[in-house]
């Protein structure tokens, strides 16, 4: 099975095609799981790197106004899961470990600078959406329907009758109490 | 602050979104309150599709474990993929594009859809669901039927009623469309995108002196 163009990819994993997806598993884990486990990891590390490195994929070039894919999908996806690994393992203090010495295959591509300010940025994204995620849910379950709702783009007065409030004005105001509260939760993890 | 939100959502004129932007760059605490909202609704926007790819990619190397193990079984795991499959490419996605600031908005624009999302936790077949998995992978027929019996059940709700119009203005229903379109524009929060598709809807009978009428009033 020959690698496909790197768009393809990216939109499988976009639009959630799973008999794709496996693809990519097929076609890029078996590299990226033999450098992990040269460096000081095992199997179930590299399909748990894996995984994350493919959301981080997804946070950063699946959405709203996101940048054009020009990298080759492989070596990204390398890029990313080294940037995780090294990263994981500098907070154990096991960074001395990391044979750095190992070449792999996309590894020399890898080391192109704009591959790594891509798979940084990846992971950037990647981890500003874990912690969105994780501030969301510390916020009320009326907060966050009202905040939901209307990141749907759902009327307020529409919001108001679901949710048995008052009517549109205490939506907003609702709102953007608890947007602020989501925000000061969200700096706070930072 | 209503206004970020009217901001966001398209909901102002091209004067109030000036008007609104000079105060943003005044005002550093207004921008990053700005900045924050529209990082916030897109990560709620994509929160579904974001679960829906962890659980796949979670089921996946669960498939992969198992076929390796049972290496004998390993088409039946491969059909059962399939399946799985099936059942999960539902989520489809689409760029969600802000309208240019500052001008009028190209026809190419107004097709530029939001996702449709009405029910925040997926999963249950509900019409609210099967509308939005239709409506999200471009089949208008089958969202316009989901979301009419939607409607039965939930007659007021806005979101659904201009995602039926969308539907049947890309099913060719454009006079359906506009009588669906006609009550929104009075709702101060759906006014602005019943005037664009209003436009559009023009547009693709080949009106486009009346749809100009229509994206004028964006101004």
């Amino acid at each position: 099975m020959g690698e496909r163009k790197p768009e393809e990819y990216l939109q499988a994993l976009c639009r959630g095609d799973n008999a794709l997806v496996k693809e990519i598993y097929v076609q890029f884990l078996p590299n990226i799981s033999r450098w992990v486990r040269k460096n000081n990891g095992s199997e179930q590390d590299a399909e748990d790197l894996f995984q994350e490195a493919l959301i981080a994929v997804f946070d950063r070039y699946c959405g709203e106004n996101s940048p054009e894919f020009t990298s080759s999908f492989g070596a990204l996806l390398f890029s990313i899961c080294r940037n995780i690994w090294y990263s994981r393992l500098s907070e154990k203090k096991r960074e001395e470990q990391i044979r750095f010495s190992e070449k792999e295959r996309y590894e020399s591509e890898a080391d192109t600078p704009d591959l790594l300010i891509q798979a940084e940025e990846a992971v950037a994204a990647h981890r500003e959406r874990e912690l969105l995620d994780q501030s969301f849910k510390q916020l009320s379950e009326l907060c966050q329907k009202v905040l939901w709702m209307m990141a749907q783009g759902k009327a307020g007065e529409d919001i108001a009758k679901e949710l048995g409030m008052n009517n549109r004005s205490t939506v907003y105001v609702r709102a953007h109490k608890c947007k602020k509260r989501w925000r000061s939760l969200f700096e706070k993890l930072r | 602050m209503e206004k970020i939100d009217k901001y966001l959502h398209n909901r102002m004129s091209s004067e109030e979104r000036r008007a609104f932007e000079e105060q943003a760059k005044k005002n550093p605490e207004l921008a990053a309150e700005l900045a924050f909202a529209k990082k916030a609704y897109a990560h709620l926007r994509k929160q579904k599709q974001r679960q829906a790819l962890k659980k796949m990619l979670k089921e996946t190397a669960a498939t992969r474990h198992k076929t390796k193990v049972v290496s004998f079984s390993r088409r039946k795991w491969l059909s059962a993929a399939a399946s799985i499959a099936l059942l999960i490419a539902l989520f489809f996605v689409f760029k969600d594009r802000f309208l240019p600031n500052q001008q009028l908005p190209s026809y190419a624009d107004l097709e530029q859809h939001t996702p449709l999302a009405l029910t925040q936790m997926g999963g249950e077949d509900t019409y609210a669901t099967q509308a939005e998995a239709a409506f999200n992978k471009g089949d208008y027929r089958a969202a316009g039927a989901a979301l009419q019996a939607y409607l039965q059940e939930k007659p007021d709700d806005r979101l659904a009623q201009l995602y039926l119009a969308i539907s049947l203005i890309e099913t060719g229903q454009q006079e359906e469309a506009r009588k669906w379109l006609e009550p929104l524009l009075q709702s101060v929060d759906f006014k602005e995108k019943a005037i664009g598709y209003m436009a559009l809807s023009y547009h693709k009978e080949g009106k486009d002196e009346q749809a100009e009428a229509w994206l004028k009033k964006l101004q």
